[in-house]
Parts: C-alpha cells; sequence; structure tokens
C-alpha cells in the first residue's frame, strides 16, 4: 500500500528549457551587472512581446517591461531554485502588467477595450515584418496573440508556455491553433 | 495571393517584435532599486519552495482508497467462516471458525446444546479452547461422565486438508480433555459436507448436520434400520446399538480414544429398537451357534439389500468404502482399529475361527466382538427359556 501510494504520490515536475541558468538571479543579487544584462539579452524580446500583447500600447509595454526588471532585481535575492526561472519572471511581469491596466482603467476612466491600441508595429522595416504582426494584434484576441507571440518568440514548447501563463497545456494548444488559423487566413489576403 | 506558412508567420513576428523591442538594459542598471521583502504584490502567485498543498492534499484521497480496500480484505478475510465444527452427544453444538481458527459463532442446535452453551461468550475464541469449555460444561452438566463419555465431531471446510488437519488435532485434543476430566474418552470423528438436504433433516431432528450426515449413511446401507429411531438415540448409545444390529459405526467414522466403550449395563436398550427390531430380536434363528447366526444375518442382508458384501467392505484390502464417495474411511484408521479392539479384548482375539474364511477380515473383527456379546445374549435366551 506504501509503495502503491509513494507511486502515485510522487509526480515528476518537468523543469523548463535551459534559457537562463538560475544562478543568475544570485548574481544579480550580489551586484553583478553582467548577469542582469545576460539576463535581459535573453529574455527581453519575451517579456516585452509579452507586455505588448496583455497591453497593446508599445510605450505601456515599454514601462511595465522596464519595470518588470527591476521588480526582478529588487527581488532576485528572493529566487528558489526549482527549475523554473521563466515562470519567476512571468509571473512578475503579468502583475506589472495587471497593476498598469488597473491604473490606466482607475485613472482615464475607460474600460481597458477602450485604450487605445498601438503596438508601435510602424516602425518595423520589414514590410512583410510588419504586417504580420500589426495582423496578430489587430484580429486576434488577447488570450491567443499571447500565446502566439511568445510561442514564435522564445521557441519555448506548448508546455513551458502552459506553466508560464499557468494555464492547462490544452487551453494553449486550442489558442494556438485557433490564432494562428485566423493568422493564416487573414495573410493570405494582405500579403 | 500567396499561401503563408505557420513557419513563416512565427519568424514574421519573431523579427518584428525583434526590431521594436527597447534595448534599456543600462538605464534599468542604473536606477536605484530596494531590496523586496517577500510580500510584495508583484510577488503574487510565485511558486514558493515546499510541498505544494495540493499535492499532498491529492495523496490523501489515495492513501484513504488503499486502506479501505486493505481493511475490507482483511474484515471479510478474518470474517469469513472457513469451516464449521459439529458436536454430538445429546446436547448439539455447531461452531463456525475462521481462517485462524477462532471462532466466528456457537450456536446451539437442541435445548441441550443451549444449556450448554448458557452464558459462554466463545467468540474470537481459539477453537481448542472453545471445544475444551464446551466439553467441560457438558460434564459439569451430566451430559458426559464417566459411563458416558462419546461424543461424535464432523468438521465442514471447503479445503480438505485443512478440514483432515483440525479434525485430527481437535480429536485428539477432546480425547485428551475426556481422559483427563473422565478417565476415558470416545471421540468418532469425520469429515462431512453439509449441504442444503442434510440441514434440513438436522433441524427436524434437532440434531447437527454431522450426525444427520453419519445417520443417513447408515440407513442407506442398512434399510432397515429407521433413520428416526437412530436420530434419538444419544451418541453414548448408537454405537452398542448399531453393534447389535450388526454395524460397526467405525466403519463410517474415524475413531480416537482410550478403549471402545462398554456395554451399557441397561435394560432401556430395547426401547429403543422399533417394532422391527423387537421382532428380529424374538426370532428363532437367535438360537443358532455363532456361524449360523452370522451367516443367517449376512443372508437378510443380502435379501434386503440385494448385494454380498457390506458397502463399507467393497472388496477393498484396506479399509471400508465410504458408500456415497467411493471414499475409504476407517481405512486409514484400520491399524488404529485392530489396536483398539487388540487392548480391549485380548482373549477374543484369539478365537478366529478357521471355517469363517468366506468373511473377511472385518466379518472377523465382527465375529469376535459378537462371539463374547452373542454368548450373554445366549445366556439370558436360556434363562427366558
Amino acid at each position: 500500500m506504501l509503495v502503491f501510494a509513494a507511486v502515485i504520490g510522487e509526480v515528476p515536475q518537468e523543469k523548463e528549457t535551459n534559457l537562463i541558468d538560475e544562478t543568475v538571479f544570485y548574481k544579480i543579487a550580489a551586484g553583478e551587472k553582467y548577469a542582469f544584462c545576460e539576463l535581459y539579452e535573453k529574455t527581453g524580446n519575451m517579456i516585452f512581446s509579452y507586455a505588448l500583447s496583455l497591453l497593446r500600447n508599445r510605450e505601456d509595454a515599454e514601462d511595465a517591461m522596464q519595470e518588470t526588471y527591476l521588480k526582478i532585481r529588487s527581488a532576485a535575492h528572493l529566487y528558489h531554485p526549482m527549475g523554473k526561472p521563466m515562470a519567476w519572471i512571468f509571473t512578475i511581469a503579468r502583475n506589472v502588467c495587471l497593476m498598469k491596466l488597473r491604473q490606466q482603467k482607475h485613472y482615464l476612466g475607460v474600460s481597458i477595450e477602450e485604450i487605445k491600441e498601438d503596438c508601435g508595429c510602424s516602425q518595423i522595416k520589414d514590410r512583410e515584418d510588419r504586417i504580420v504582426l500589426e495582423t496578430a494584434f489587430q484580429i486576434l484576441s488577447k488570450e491567443e496573440c499571447q500565446v502566439i507571440v511568445l510561442y514564435a518568440v522564445s521557441g519555448m514548447k506548448h508546455r513551458e508556455i502552459s506553466e508560464i501563463l499557468n494555464l492547462p497545456i490544452s487551453t494553449v494548444l486550442s489558442r494556438y491553433n485557433r490564432g494562428i488559423k485566423k493568422l493564416r487566413k487573414e495573410l493570405e489576403g494582405r500579403l | 495571393m500567396r499561401k503563408i506558412t505557420d513557419f513563416e508567420i512565427k519568424k514574421h513576428i519573431k523579427n518584428g517584435i525583434h526590431e521594436i523591442c527597447p534595448d534599456k538594459e543600462e538605464e534599468i542598471w542604473s536606477q536605484p532599486v530596494t531590496r523586496a521583502s517577500g510580500d510584495e504584490w508583484f510577488l503574487d502567485g510565485v511558486e514558493k519552495p515546499g510541498r505544494r498543498p495540493g499535492k499532498a492534499l491529492w495523496m490523501l484521497p489515495s492513501f484513504a482508497a488503499c486502506a479501505m480496500v486493505c481493511f475490507l480484505f482483511l474484515h471479510i478475510w478474518n470474517f469469513r467462516t472457513d469451516a464449521t465444527i459439529y458436536l454430538d452427544v445429546n446436547p448439539s453444538i455447531e461452531l463456525e471458525i475462521n481462517r485462524k481458527e477462532k471462532v466466528l459463532s456457537a450456536q446451539a442446535n437442541n435445548e441441550d446444546g443451549e444449556i450448554v452453551l448458557e452464558n459462554m461468550n466463545l467468540k474470537n475464541t481459539e477453537l481448542d479452547v472453545a471445544v475444551n469449555a464446551i466439553l467441560g460444561s457438558m460434564v459439569k452438566n451430566g451430559y458426559l461422565n464417566e459411563a458416558k463419555s462419546m461424543i461424535l465431531l464432523s468438521v465442514d471446510g471447503a479445503n480438505q486438508e485443512k478440514t483432515d488437519r483440525i479434525r485430527e488435532k481437535l480429536s485428539k485434543d477432546m480425547n485428551s480433555c475426556l481422559t483427563s476430566l473422565l478417565g476415558a474418552g470416545a471421540v468418532f470423528h469425520q469429515d462431512i459436507k453439509a449441504d442444503k438436504e442434510m440441514q434440513l433433516l438436522a433441524e427436524e431432528y434437532e440434531i447437527s448436520p454431522g450426525k444427520a450426515a453419519l445417520l443417513q449413511k447408515i440407513t442407506m446401507d442398512y434399510p432397515k434400520l429407521s433413520y428416526d429411531s437412530l436420530a434419538r438415540i444419544t451418541m453414548n448409545q448408537l454405537p452398542l446399538y448399531l453393534e447389535k444390529q450388526g454395524v460397526d459405526i467405525r466403519d463410517y467414522t474415524y475413531y480416537t480414544g482410550t478403549e471402545f466403550p462398554e456395554k451399557e449395563e441397561d435394560g432401556d436398550k430395547d426401547d429403543l429398537l422399533d417394532d422391527n427390531d423387537r421382532k428380529e430380536k424374538e426370532d428363532p434363528d437367535e438360537d443358532r451357534d455363532d456361524e449360523e447366526e452370522e451367516q443367517a444375518n449376512t443372508e437378510k442382508e443380502t435379501v434386503s439389500s440385494g448385494s454380498i458384501n457390506k458397502p463399507g467392505n467393497g472388496g477393498s484390502s484396506g479399509g471400508n468404502v465410504k458408500p456415497e464417495t467411493g471414499e475409504t474411511v476407517g481405512g486409514q484408521d484400520k491399524q488404529e482399529q485392530d489396536e483398539t479392539s487388540e487392548n480391549i479384548e485380548d482373549t477374543s482375539e484369539q478365537q478366529e475361527d478357521a471355517g469363517e474364511e468366506e468373511f473377511d477380515d472385518d466379518a472377523e473383527a465382527d465375529d469376535s466382538d459378537d462371539e463374547s456379546y452373542d454368548g450373554e445374549d445366549a445366556g439370558d435366551d436360556e434363562a427366558d427359556d
């Protein structure tokens, strides 16, 4: 009975793809700049795209991204190695973005949907890159946009994305498939 | 209009994000930060080290289910009847035991049995302890004494090997107990399979299925014997009564005892006979000598049963064959029977008649027993005359 319970009790936790080394947080906490720069270089695109998909505004996404890294610096000493550094970073990024949305709603007195969407795609030089990104932000829902953009930018697997976003993997897969179909269909007419 | 692949879509998104993503690491690093304490709002939902509470809770139902299954299994195993023990003197008692040979229930099949079991709580008692207690109560209540120390033990179990082991051990324990209490013991023991018909018979006559099975076997071989009469006879009287009818009870049961019980000096024996038996006793053929009497009885049996040999003596040189199953009973104890006869009747063994070669060994043993008995009858008959 004990063996049976032990077998069913211990479910192995899968670790993230080794994008970053967990020890980087100790180094950042110790004041090592190069460690922070290494972290920024590896995760910047992901955090920015995630913030952009949530906030749908480039300036707000940049502010959120900046604030996220400041929070990472202030809490780096609290990080406990559990094999999920990206999940820790994205949790902070989500909280920062949500706080920003609440503040905008509170200060501007408008609903989240009414906040001006300007993803800053006009500054993208490559035409197809610009069209695809613009289309993604225009036709996809925020949920679908998060998954597709993260998947495209980070190179992570759907399972890892589901852990970062704290969503069931089935939800992640269905949002991705639904979103990519929409994009495919829409882009056939635009490109 | 061209078709675009998923790979191309992902590539375009990645390139576009890379182009508009700000490069502010220097600016961010240059800003002062306050060391967080851990309770800040931006750390909400961050996984903390140690077991997740959900994991422990998830294991709890699994443990509970395993515990329930184990408990039920042990409960059913320990409370399932593994064998039933039947004791018949005149009180008739049955004990149900589990696989550990502990008593699950004890019940009386007649009023005398209830008297014996009165104020006794035998549940969860070891079998041998329970049986000893029952024998002690029978002695105390007068059902067993120095002159009446015969008992029938029947064991009904699914596993034959275990049933035999229980029967043999219990018979020896009971004999020892009777010997220590009364100075002598006589335990007739058998294996049975108590089917529905047996149980109905037992209920009707207020005896145990063990005794019911024994009587059924005897009356099947000897139809002239009345089942009703036999059922009313106590175990102390039954062997002697059967012996007078030319039936050795040890042909149908095993026997463990210090000595074969002596004939009771009791004139009420005739009351146990039904009309047919009484008529037979008065038959002038009983005036013949031993050989002729035995031969006459054999002829009568031939006429009544249509066979030459007793079913119990079915040609085997070993023991006697059970009429129902063809199994040998007493055969295993043949040596035991012989030893018992030797101990009890040394003189009669020396009187084997050469002219009786036509009879098998069992008939010879009966003959030697009958000789001493018939001698007394002959004396009685002469007195009657």
